[in-house]
């Protein structure tokens, strides 16, 4: 423990004194330092690149990205042609129950995922209709907080992550056409054609996580058996899956995080037509179908908040998209937590959306007259606001 | 701005550094125009309108160091010396201490107003005490340079600006005069990288992941909770660990980026955990701060002057002002009070010819040298880390055991997931105590650099490659630097 200390301050040390007179010593050695520390700060991000990301990043939500991308490459491979496609958020994982609706006799294909917004839900579908899926009718299912997000993506790793395969680099070309900020406009459109992985924005979304393992080590192999324990259970449930499970909440959801001003943002308008045009030149029609709120978000949160909500479903209809609902809710008592719903409330909602896209569908002369679990409307059109 | 941000180092820092060596190109004066123009920026970001207080502090000082620097009689020149010190001690006092003066009032007589609107502009105690000591040796007469321009230089040069180290206008100036300073030095970048990347894994791994271990300890005590024996010892841990990292990860920042502008910076930390008394510590911690107050404070008290008991007073009083300098806050002052005794007791011990070979033995009076030194360390920190005497009081007692000892706190301890991580307790311990310090490395590699030793070079390069990756990673944590406060 004894050492020479340092009982002033020493200001001959740290290239002073002779180097100053010199600009040149040390120089070669200095720039060889220089390059192996580029080398080393390269390398290892290189490393963190490649690091299978299964343990860095934590469960649930990176498994469900994996069952995703897992659904995304069979429907490919199948060129699938379900009658009903469903892109949407959480709020349609939790709520819009795809194995109900297989029940009630359509096939049915659900790619909803947590933090998915409209322009998401564009991205997975142009990569879907590349590929050869074919869909007789797609479904946006969105909660309200997903019309009014600003932004073309929520800053999610599993955002990113959809956004692969040959069509990624048109994707964030149009997030950089779409978005409103210039700084994200400019990183997109760089993204566009230098790649996520020479731009580094895999490495940056990657950072929490990654300083997580680092600082938890074990975390990793927790990560990695949640994450596939995760991935096996979301694709065996054909993308439905609840979050909070309490029985009922009355605490509001993340709408509260926007003012009344809040606006619908210009990329959701831009998506939302992006996706009816992929119907109208691929043959298969575009419904939306707002997921409720909980009838305390309702009372509580800006009327505006669902006033700028309700115009952008009456805009829809120009855009060539049918809008199956308005803004409703549902008591406080079918939600699991303060967004997503619990059971009932995924039983409520499901049967919903069964009976209005039937309806739609009849109106349409559609095939929706075959389904075989058909639910009165009139419980629900009791709950709706706004109609 | 912090220095541990990515628009810091992928921004602000490249920008500055291209900035500075083509101005050199262009215009031998040119780079101090730049520099002070970044560190304005650099000090801007926060708060604009007290960089206008910074500026306004920067004129007043550099004309009094002119009127005190001129042939004026002597009688005239202390009148002008002691009211321009106490036009800048005024300012502090203001913006620093009035809410402390007026609670304090308010806490004993009942009166006085309640808590005053007061914004802290950040740096303001590095700053003044900067300029006092230039208005101190203007009236000396020690004053050399006198380029107004070196003088912003050196009271803004945003390395130091915010949280020192603090420094002394006759190791800058020359520095700023230097036409060298201004050359492009790729052994100079190269080792003000070098001491960035240490600097910056010693704030953002070490000192960051030992903040909530910390805080979840001192906030609960503050809060009223009763810390037991392992909770209360393992907060104050932490958090003697943790000031040390912050402080130094910030100073080795400060002196590497520096060191790419081509300034030399003073050190400011000499692995002060390693102290076998407690003069030893504070040879070794914070030493341009207790530079400046032996210099402008100790010695004009009188320094040890005047026998033993006014000796004694002048250290009692000078570590006393050193814990009101940290914060406006009676727990300051106690840990400065706690200092100044510790100090007393050590000179006292020397002088009574005792040591600690005669009760230990020699091979063990070093370790049980520093087993005390670091028992008095870490004690005075509690009371610099808790906001209230209670919750200080709670801390001391379960670290005497006087709240119990419960078992499931140190299994859950051993339990935790962190232990094996790069920021593990336990490693940052050992680095502390055990590892050489952030300016021996950069020593050994400009011995290397300068003696082109490949293997090692190379060796070295990687290795800090990799841990300014690990750096880089960590960023993101909220903790400021715990010297922005003071």
């Amino acid at each position: 423990m004894t050492h020479k200390s340092g009982a002033d301050v020493d200001l001959d040390a740290l290239g002073g004194g002779d180097a100053a007179a010199s600009g040149k010593r040390g120089g070669k050695g200095a720039r060889l330092f220089l390059l192996s520390m580029a080398g080393g700060l390269i390398a290892s991000a290189a490393i963190a690149s490649l690091a299978p990301e299964n343990f860095i990043h934590s469960p649930p939500e990176f498994g469900m990205a994996e069952a995703f991308e897992d659904h995304v490459t069979a429907a490919c491979a199948a060129k699938a042609t379900p009658d009903l496609l469903i892109i949407g958020d959480s709020r349609a994982v939790a709520g819009v129950s795809a194995q109900d609706i297989a029940s009630a006799g359509y096939s049915v294909e659900k790619f909803a995922l947590g933090g998915s917004g409209i322009f998401t839900g564009w991205a997975v579908l142009d990569r879907l209709v590349d590929c050869g899926v074919r869909p007789k009718s797609v479904v946006m299912a969105y909660g309200s907080v997903h019309v009014l997000d600003t932004g073309a993506m929520m800053d999610r790793t599993t955002n990113y992550d959809l956004l692969k395969g040959p069509r990624a680099g048109h994707a964030f070309a149009k997030a950089s056409e779409w978005e409103a900020s210039t700084f994200r406009r400019l990183a997109y459109k760089a993204i566009s054609v230098a790649g996520p992985e020479l731009t580094g924005v895999d490495l940056v979304l990657l950072q929490p996580a990654l300083r997580n393992v680092l600082e938890k080590p074990p975390a990793a192999i927790s990560n990695n058996l949640g994450n596939e324990a995760e991935r096996a259970s979301f694709l065996a449930s054909a993308g439905d899956r609840f979050y909070g499970k309490a029985n009922g909440t009355s605490e509001l959801p993340d709408e509260k995080q926007y003012t009344a001003d809040q606006a619908v943002p210009q990329v959701n308008r831009e998506a939302s037509a992006a996706i009816a045009d992929l119907g109208r030149t691929h043959g298969f029609d575009v419904v939306f179908y707002l997921l409720p709120v909980s009838e305390t978000a309702k009372a509580k949160l800006p009327p505006e908040l669902f006033e700028t909500v309700e115009a952008f479903r009456q805009e829809l209809e120009a855009m060539g998209i049918r809008p199956l609902n308005a803004v409703w809710t549902l008591p406080d008592a079918d939600f699991g937590d303060p967004s997503h719903v619990n059971q009932r409330g995924r039983d409520a909602v499901t049967a919903d959306f069964l009976a209005r896209f039937a309806a739609g569908q009849l109106s349409r002369g559609g095939r929706a007259g075959e389904a075989h679990n058909r639910v009165s409307l009139t419980v629900q059109e009791g709950e709706q606001t706004g109609q | 701005m912090l220095f541990h941000t990515h628009l810091f180092i992928f921004g602000f820092l490249p920008v500055a550094l291209a900035a500075f060596f083509i101005a050199a190109k262009v215009n031998k004066r040119l780079p101090v125009f730049v520099l002070i123009a970044a560190s304005l920026i650099f000090y801007a970001y926060w708060m604009p309108e007290v960089t206008l207080l910074l500026l306004g502090s920067i004129v007043f000082n550099y004309l009094a160091g002119l009127f005190l620097q001129s042939d004026r009689p002597k009688a005239t020149r202390r009148l002008a010396v002691i009211a321009a010190i106490a036009i800048d001690l005024g300012l502090l006092a203001w913006f620093k201490y009035a809410n402390f003066f007026t609670e304090t009032l308010h806490a004993l007589t009942g009166f006085g107003p309640g808590p005053l609107d007061i914004i802290l502009p950040i740096g303001i105690s590095f700053y003044t005490f900067t300029q006092i000591a230039y208005l101190v040796d203007s009236y000396k007469g020690e004053v050399k340079e006198k380029s107004f321009s070196s003088y912003v230089l050196f009271v803004t040069f945003f390395p130091h600006l915010i949280a020192g180290p603090v420094l002394h206008h006759k190791e800058m100036m020359p520095q700023f005069a230097d036409p060298n300073t201004y050359r492009f030095n790729w052994l100079r970048i190269t080792l003000g990288a070098l001491l960035f990347a240490i600097g910056l894994w010693k704030k953002v791994v070490f000192a960051d992941t030992m903040a909530p271990w910390a805080n979840d300890a001192f906030n609960a005590a503050d809060a009223g909770m009763i810390p037991e024996l392992y909770t209360a010892w393992g907060g104050s841990l932490a958090y003697t660990l943790q000031i040390y990292f912050d402080f130094s990860g910030y100073s080795d920042m400060a002196v590497g980026l520096g060191l790419m502008f081509g300034i030399v910076l003073p050190i400011n930390f000499d692995s002060p955990y390693r102290s076998l008394s407690i003069v030893d510590f504070w040879r070794r911690w914070h030493m341009t701060l207790s530079r400046f107050l032996r210099d402008y404070l100790y010695i004009p008290l009188g320094g040890n002057r005047n026998g033993d008991v006014s000796r004694y007073r002048n250290l009692f009083l000078t570590m006393l002002l050193g814990g009101l300098w940290h914060g406006a806050s009676w727990l300051f002052v106690v840990w400065g009070a706690l200092h100044g005794i510790y100090l007393i007791i050590a000179h006292l011990w020397g002088q009574a010819g005792l040591s600690l070979q005669r009760f230990v033995g020699k091979t063990a009076a070093p370790f049980a040298g520093w087993a005390i030194t670091m028992f008095a360390v870490i004690i005075a920190w509690v009371f610099f880390r808790a906001t209230t005497i209670g919750g200080a009081g709670d801390m001391l007692g379960g670290m005497a055991g006087m709240n119990g000892a419960d078992p499931a706190v140190l299994m859950n301890f051993l339990a935790d997931p962190r232990l094996w991580g790069v920021g593990s307790p336990i490693i940052v311990m050992l680095a502390a105590v055990l590892l050489p310090n952030s300016m021996w490395m950069v020593r050994q590699a400009e011995r290397f650099l300068t003696d082109n030793k490949r293997a090692a070079i190379l060796g070295g390069g990687l290795l800090t490659g990799v841990a300014t990756f690990v750096g880089l990673i960590f960023i993101g944590a909220q903790n400021e630097f715990l010297y922005f406060q003071f």
